[in-house]
């Protein structure tokens, strides 16, 4: 190349040319589709999450508190919503990238005037906005949607016996689901014992199962069982759920507390036994067994009145060995009642002994005594040898009592109970007949039932039949003998204000052919147990005993939980409930913060 | 008999690359020792990286050079990629090696517009700089950023190449190879450029290796080092390109060797649109929160526009990055090199040679 003092020269032609240089503001440059500007927060989307704020390398979110929010949330979500410092952003993205929601994005905005320093700091909401520009689907979020695959055995397998069908995360996909949490905490809310879910979840991504356990018995002393057969009320709260699958939190439990031996399990120090307040809690169900290991841990050792053989109430009796065998809810049980506490089985309150003699010698008595009888619909001949309750239905499969299976059989109710009902019946059938034939009958369409959307799945994929939108108006006998039911046509389930109030269309008539029914549209409360002082307890008017905080009824020295308290009747529901109503009996009598 | 002076000059001043100042003792036109004072513009970025998760660190790794970040996103995740043992798909390769190289370009279109400035030509640095912002609206359209782009993750890049990214890649590249017609005929050919640069500063290769320099110093001075080429990283294996060098050591040739590897990176770039793979760019195999990163310790080290860039990395298998060192390319450049470089020269050359070596202060006080 060689240097010449003429050849800048030619650089002079460049005057002819178009500047590069755009005059702004007449002239607006073109942004680019993905730029980074100014955020964009939709506030339908949001929930409140705090993933942004965790994220930000350099603290410019701020989670902050929206008054007229407040109380209109769902559960799963919070009344904040993010306010940025634009004096601190540096707009690198993470915030969008990060948000499980994808309420969050970028704008192709970034100019802003200000006089104030303050006014540079906002929430951030769809005032200011141009065009949506850095946005984060699915592949491009940080989050991983996908859940990992629990093992299970397949439909033709499970049906043949009532071994567990959900065989447990090895070692490394439980490591790997515990690494796709957040750690948001929308879940503790959702849970109805407020378990410490993020913390035990991290316990467990780094190999801690011990301390995952110790975690986890800070709320809840049912690890095995939870782990098995929860409503799991914070997978649905769960952030990643809004857009994919959520966190296999309920899985992650089991796997944790099937991993850790009964010894390894947290050893409280008992230091101190109190001969008073003395405590009477009828039922060793879930309710009453939390109340039990809560209080025992605690110093006070209480007596347990049980009318079965056993303990774990509708735990052993109520829920079907394929979901939650012996073994498994024995080793919860085991480690509640080496605390020491009492129980007398085969004793029924009302009949071996009587309230009032409760009431006179103990301080306080706990009622959690669950809803065991069974709600019946009341169609003519009910009472037929071959038509069974849910209630008496379960206990016997539990128990390992002979059941003459039917070659057809009905299953009455769209709830989790019709659900364990029905696979029940055809594992039985299987084992009888090698062949299963069973229906389940709602009033609700499919979309309606109120079971679980994997309960209905699983159901299904075991061949179970589903005949929705029908009511059983009578069955049809044979003599004596029950060949069918005869039903109509339900028109709507609920009424506008989505009460229960189902509509009939009665011309619309068909029959069903079946040789068994069992009805499973509820339970009730043997309230009769408690015989006068029934009349003294206040209800509220969904038919529940009305508790104060402290968890006791309108009389005096006499608590309630579990199911006859809680409007949401699942195991954990109970198992808060017991547990509170131990640690309210520890701060009004013992006077200090109950150890969990 | 001429007294000594003392001359401070910087940190702020036209002639001086970014914030750092020098002391200059001189006895009349000839330097007869030059004490390079940095540390102006330290930001403590190690060591506020053991404090962010390694996810936030993204954000922060591309201040540590302002021309040239993106190599401090390579290298960064690069060493997460090595400790943790994962692999990066081919395609994320790909891009980042695109990325890699449309930045050294941006970095070297600056650098010229900076020679242009210390010798007084001073439509250079109005065209560089023009022309520098195409390649910044590129970026713009594949990362969202124009300066700091926070665009590559461990295990791949954070985007897909948006649509007719590619074409929009080889349009600019055109231009810029058309341009550089017009560039040699303004500086590189000019007669007042070579004359103020020839024989000015020369440094031999014997020197270069004893002073530990890198990337075109080294290269200028003869020696034919090229981590691209003897290391490969990123996809670097997989497309052709030669490592250039010049014999003479002198700012004309240190010049020359960047003006020469432009073309070098075009080529590289074309290679790498003609050659971009289908498949995932990103392999997540961490949650942000929680990464997994076993113990370890790991050197990495790629070719930037100043030189060999590395980063030691030590991980303690917790969230956060037990300490990161960043070994910046211009730390010996601007420390020994340079001292090297000004023995004997004159005064008005200082900024001249200082701007040859192409030094940057913000990756000198990390």
């Amino acid at each position: 190349m060689s240097a010449n003092l003429l050849r800048p020269i030619k650089s002079i032609e460049q005057i002819f040319r178009k500047p590069h240089t755009i005059r702004f503001p007449e002239e607006k440059k073109e942004i680019s589709p993905r730029y980074r500007g100014f955020h964009i927060t939709e506030w339908e989307k949001c929930i409140g999450c705090g993933n942004c704020r965790d994220i930000c390398p350099v603290n410019a979110i701020n989670m902050e508190v929206i008054p007229r929010l407040k109380g209109k949330v769902e559960i799963g979500e919070n009344p904040e919503r993010p306010a940025i410092d634009y004096g601190r952003c540096c707009f690198c993205g993470l915030c969008v990238d990060i948000c499980p929601t994808s309420a969050m994005s970028l704008s192709q905005d970034f100019i802003m005037v200000e006089p104030e320093l303050n006014d540079f700091y906002f929430i951030s909401d769809e005032k200011r906005i141009d065009k949506k520009s850095w946005v984060a689907n699915e592949e491009e979020s940080l989050v991983d949607f996908k859940r990992k695959k629990m093992p299970v055995l397949s439909p033709a397998k499970r049906v043949k016996s009532f071994e567990e069908m959900v065989l447990g995360f090895p070692e490394n996909i439980a490591i790997a689901e515990a690494n796709r949490c957040l750690e948001c905490g929308e879940c503790v809310d959702a849970c109805p014992a407020h378990m410490d879910i993020p913390e035990y979840i991290r316990a467990i991504s780094k190999g801690d199962n011990k301390e995952s356990v110790r975690i986890m018995y800070r709320t809840n002393p049912f690890l095995m069982t939870c782990g098995r057969i929860c409503t799991h009320n914070c997978e649905t709260a769960c952030a990643v759920e809004k857009r994919g699958e959520p966190v296999a939190i309920r899985w992650l439990k089991r796997y944790a507390a099937d991993n850790v031996d009964i010894k390894d399990y947290p050893d409280y120090k008992v230091e101190k036994i109190y001969k008073k307040p003395k405590v009477a809690i009828i039922g060793a169900g879930p309710a009453g067994l939390s109340a039990a290991f809560y209080l025992s841990i605690n110093g006070i050792i209480p007596t347990i009145y049980e009318r079965h053989s056993k303990a774990g109430g509708m735990l052993r009796y109520g829920v079907p060995p394929y979901r939650l065998s012996d073994k498994e809810l024995d080793k919860d049980i085991n480690y509640i009642l080496s605390y020491g506490a009492k129980i007398k089985y085969n004793t029924v309150v009302g009949e071996d002994i009587k309230i009032e003699w409760l009431l006179k010698h103990f301080d306080v008595v706990y009622i959690a005594i669950g809803l065991q009888a069974a709600r019946w619909l009341r169609f003519p001949n009910y009472r037929h040898k071959n038509i069974y309750s849910a209630v008496d239905f379960l206990e016997k499969v539990n128990t390992g009592k002979k059941i003459k299976i039917g070659k057809e059989v009905l299953v009455i109710g769209g709830g989790n109970v019709a659900m364990d009902v029905a696979r029940s019946a055809v594992r039985l059938q299987h084992m009888e007949y090698g062949k299963s034939n069973v229906k389940i009958l709602s009033l609700e369409a499919m979309d309606e039932l109120p079971a679980l959307e994997e309960e209905v799945e699983e159901a299904i994929e075991e061949k179970v039949k589903f005949i929705p939108r029908r009511s059983v108006i009578e069955p049809i006998l044979e003599g004596k003998k029950l060949i069918g039911v005869k039903t109509v046509k339900v028109t709507s389930v609920f009424d506008e204000k989505g009460r229960f109030a189902p509509k009939l269309d009665k011309s619309d008539v068909k029959e069903y052919k079946c040789d068994m029914i069992i009805q499973a549209i509820g339970q009730m409360c043997p309230f009769h147990c408690l015989e006068d002082i029934k009349d003294k307890i206040k209800m509220t008017p969904q038919r529940k005993v009305e508790v104060k905080d402290s968890y006791e009824t309108s009389v005096k020295h006499l608590y309630a939980g579990g199911d006859i308290v809680n409007t949401r009747m699942d195991a954990v529901s109970a198992i808060a409930t017991g547990r509170d109503f131990a640690f309210s009996i520890v701060k009004k009598y013992l006077k200090r913060e109950p150890v969990r | 008999m001429h007294r000594n002076f003392e001359y401070y000059i910087g940190p702020n001043h036209p002639g001086i690359a970014g914030n750092f100042s020098i002391k200059v003792e001189a006895n009349g036109d000839t330097v007869l020792n030059v004490e390079p004072e940095f540390g102006y513009l330290h930001r403590a970025f190690e060591k506020l990286m053991e404090d962010n998760l390694y996810i936030q660190n993204i954000a922060m790794v591309p201040r540590i050079c302002v021309p040239d970040p993106d190599i401090n996103e390579y290298c960064y995740c690069s060493a997460i990629e090595r400790i943790a043992k994962k692999e990066v798909p081919e395609r994320a390769r790909f891009i980042r090696t695109l990325v890699l190289e449309l930045s050294r370009i941006a970095a070297y279109l600056s650098y010229f517009g900076g020679i242009g400035g210390t010798i007084g030509l001073y439509t250079a640095p109005q065209w560089s700089v023009g022309d520098r912002d195409y390649i910044l609206d590129l970026f713009e359209d594949l990362t969202g950023g124009r300066v700091y782009h926070i665009y590559m993750v461990p295990g791949g890049v954070r985007r897909d190449l948006p649509e007719g990214f590619e074409e929009k890649v080889l349009k600019v590249m055109d231009y810029i190879e058309e341009r550089f017609k017009e560039y040699d005929d303004l500086i590189f050919g000019n007669k007042v450029f070579e004359k103020r640069t020839k024989g000015v500063g020369i440094l031999t290769k014997e020197k270069a290796i004893e002073l530990g320099a890198t990337g075109p110093v080294l290269r200028a001075s003869g020696y034919s080092y090229d981590v691209r080429k003897d290391n490969p990283y990123a996809a670097y294996n997989k497309v052709d390109f030669n490592v250039i060098t010049a014999e003479d050591g002198d700012t004309y040739s240190r010049i020359m060797v960047r003006r020469r590897e432009i073309e070098e990176s075009i080529k590289i770039v074309r290679q790498v649109i003609d050659k971009m793979p289908e498949g995932e760019y990103k392999n997540q195999w961490y949650n942000p929160f929680k990464f997994d990163i076993p113990e370890g310790r790991v050197y990495v080290k790629i070719e930037s526009s100043k030189g060999e860039y590395g980063y030691y990395f030590v991980s303690n298998g917790s969230d956060k990055p037990y300490r990161v060192n960043v070994r910046g390319a211009s730390f010996p450049h601007i420390v020994t090199v340079f001292k090297e470089l000004t023995k004997g020269a004159r005064i008005e050359d200082i900024a001249l040679i200082l701007f040859s070596i192409d030094a940057c202060p913000p990756e000198v006080d990390r």
